[in-house]
């Protein structure tokens, strides 16, 4: 066997993708982007990712270009186009801007408010906010308890009708609803933007012909039972709302401390 | 539902916007970040396992009999919590290593289920009904251990694909048994971060195509499709399981969706979702199939949807 310089192909590709996955997750750590992605306890897990990436990006470096004995193996009986998924995907973060889940999801997914409720699931209901809701005679929702918030008003309306209520949301106009009634939607997500949920509650105001889908607004009003579909739900009667920019963590990630 | 059916064409090219395509970038990486640790996590224990130790040392701890390495092994997930998205990996190494092919499907099966942190969130996703969260883990129990029984009977040989990539090793390193024994250390390291490296192209790709397919699955079909069949006691587990094989979301996480389903779905429906989904989805098929023969990879399929809703069929009789 003959003593020569050697390019091997495969490791050379293979760096370059490690290398632009390593460059991804730096790059969403250090932006504070991972959380449009993932729920930020999961931060430590895309650290560790990228330290594991790391080791294999110098394994295959140092197998690029190799002097001596040359075998004729690269390691790998890989096709090409298997790497056209990992290559998709990098274009795909780096190339199209980032966003947030919009309004167009909620109705594929489905909104808690129109999943029907079954009577008697109801009484055992934990309700760990209910005795400190239940006095207030105004509730401001945070991210911190806008889910307990939104479901204790979704479930048991009749202990909040008449109380005042400030919450933050982007507006989703169901087919169902009247000109005057919109919902009002934050995705709540659990691990990943893939198991997010959209939670909202039916705001009544004058007009809503201004507010396009996804417009974010910060509204205030009392809570009120309404006719919607021949059903009576609880809603919220807008008395003052204000459109705001899209809040730097749009997702609500509940149950963090 | 024939309603939805009929209309679901016209809704799938209306649904193709840019608003829709936004949505599927965010869901497609959202997946990706959150496997990719885990996938590298349990390429580099397979690389560990192949390089520090040796067939022989495991062999010798799997007890000979049937039973007692099928149930420690459907029991292992408490100990190790580990996420399904990278079980496949070590499953296949554990099998090349010589363990039964019926033990590391039952550690498969079971594990991403009956471990403490997926118990734990199921537990608080279902507050207002802790008896889901008995029969999600009793429910998996059985089913792997059923499956598991159902391979030692049927199968006799590893199922394995032949020419498993680059994974048996090409032959010009030397990657037989009993070499590593003889490595240093630092060599050892060495071919341990080089065989993770391999390993995590072969099963990245299978990743990632799952994901796409997942996301695409949530963008377009709407979820009025599976509502509207919801608390039919028999379509309404088909409908989960399938549901549950295209989202292919975390096991830690599938209960939450389970839970906003809860008054909407019928209960053996939702603990088939949470059984069947994190043992069988898209991207881990892909990657079983990467790593094991077609048929064997198929029957497996099959057995888990069958036992999973002949389990849901008697949760809803109950």
């Amino acid at each position: 066997m003959k003593r020569r310089l050697s390019f091997d192909f495969h490791a050379f590709v293979r760096s370059t993708i490690l290398a632009g996955f390593i460059a991804l997750l730096s790059w969403m750590l250090n932006t504070q982007q991972l959380a449009l992605y993932i729920n930020p306890r999961f931060t430590i897990l895309t650290e560790i990712a990228c330290f594991l990436l790391f080791l294999m990006l110098l394994a295959q470096l140092v197998a690029i270009i190799r002097i001596g004995r040359y075998t004729g193996c690269a390691h790998s009986t890989s096709r090409q186009w298997e790497y056209i998924p990992f290559i998709f995907i990098l274009l795909l973060a780096f190339l199209v801007p980032s966003n947030t889940l919009n309004a167009n999801l909620v109705s594929s997914k489905g909104l808690n408010s129109q999943l029907e409720i079954v009577e008697n699931s109801k009484k055992d209901m934990p309700r760990p906010l209910a005795a400190k809701l239940k006095k207030d005679a105004s509730i401001k929702v945070t991210d911190h308890t806008y889910t307990e918030i939104i479901s204790e008003v979704q479930w048991f309306p009749e202990d909040y009708v008449g109380k005042e209520i400030t919450v933050t949301g982007f507006v989703f106009k169901a087919p169902g609803d009247s000109s005057k009634q919109f919902s009002l939607v934050r995705y709540v997500v659990m691990c990943c933007t893939a198991d997010s949920l959209p939670y909202g509650i039916l705001c009544e105001i004058k007009d809503t012909q201004e507010y396009t889908e996804g417009t974010w607004l910060t509204l205030s009003g009392t809570i009120a039972m309404t006719k919607y579909e021949d059903k009576l739900v609880p809603a919220i009667k807008v008395t003052a709302y204000k459109k705001i920019e899209q809040p730097p963590n749009p997702y609500v990630f509940p149950y963090e401390e | 539902m024939e309603k939805t059916l009929a209309v679901l064409p016209v809704y799938l090219v209306n649904a193709i916007t840019a608003g829709a395509i936004d949505n599927f970038k965010i869901i497609l990486l959202s997946i990706v970040l959150e496997a990719l640790p885990f996938v590298l996590l349990s390429v580099f224990v397979s690389a560990v396992l192949h390089n520090f130790v040796s067939d022989t040392t495991i062999q010798k701890i799997i007890p000979r009999n049937k039973w007692l390495s099928i149930i420690p092994a459907t029991l292992l997930g408490l100990l190790f919590p580990v996420c399904d998205c990278g079980m496949v990996a070590i499953v296949r190494r554990l099998v090349t290593k010589g363990v039964p092919l019926h033990t590391a499907i039952a550690f498969m099966l079971a594990s991403p289920i009956i471990n403490p942190v997926v118990a734990l969130s199921t537990a608080f996703a279902f507050r207002t009904n802790p008896s889901m969260v008995i029969l999600r883990l009793s429910v998996a129990f059985l089913v792997a251990c059923l499956i598991s029984f159902f391979i030692s009977i049927v199968f006799t040989r590893s199922q394995l694909r032949r020419g498993n990539s680059n994974f048996k090793g090409c032959g010009c390193h030397q990657d037989s048994h009993d070499l590593p024994s003889e490595r240093t250390l630092i060599a050892k390291l060495g071919y341990t971060i080089r065989d993770a490296g391999g390993e995590f192209f072969d099963m990245g790709k299978y990743l990632i195509v799952g994901a796409m397919l997942g996301a695409g699955a949530q963008v377009l079909l709407p979820r009025t499709l599976l509502t509207s069949v919801g608390l039919d006691p028999v379509v309404s587990i088909g409908a989960m399981l399938a549901f549950a094989f295209f989202i292919s979301v975390c096991s830690s996480a599938d209960s939450f969706i389970a839970a906003s389903f809860v008054t909407s779905f019928s209960p053996g429906s939702l603990v088939a979702f949470m059984v069947f989904g994190p043992m069988m989805d898209l991207k881990n098929t892909l990657m079983l199939l990467q790593s094991f023969r077609f048929r064997f990879v198929v029957w497996l399929l099959l057995t888990t949807t069958c036992l999973c809703a002949i389990a849901a069929y008697l949760i809803n009789l109950l």
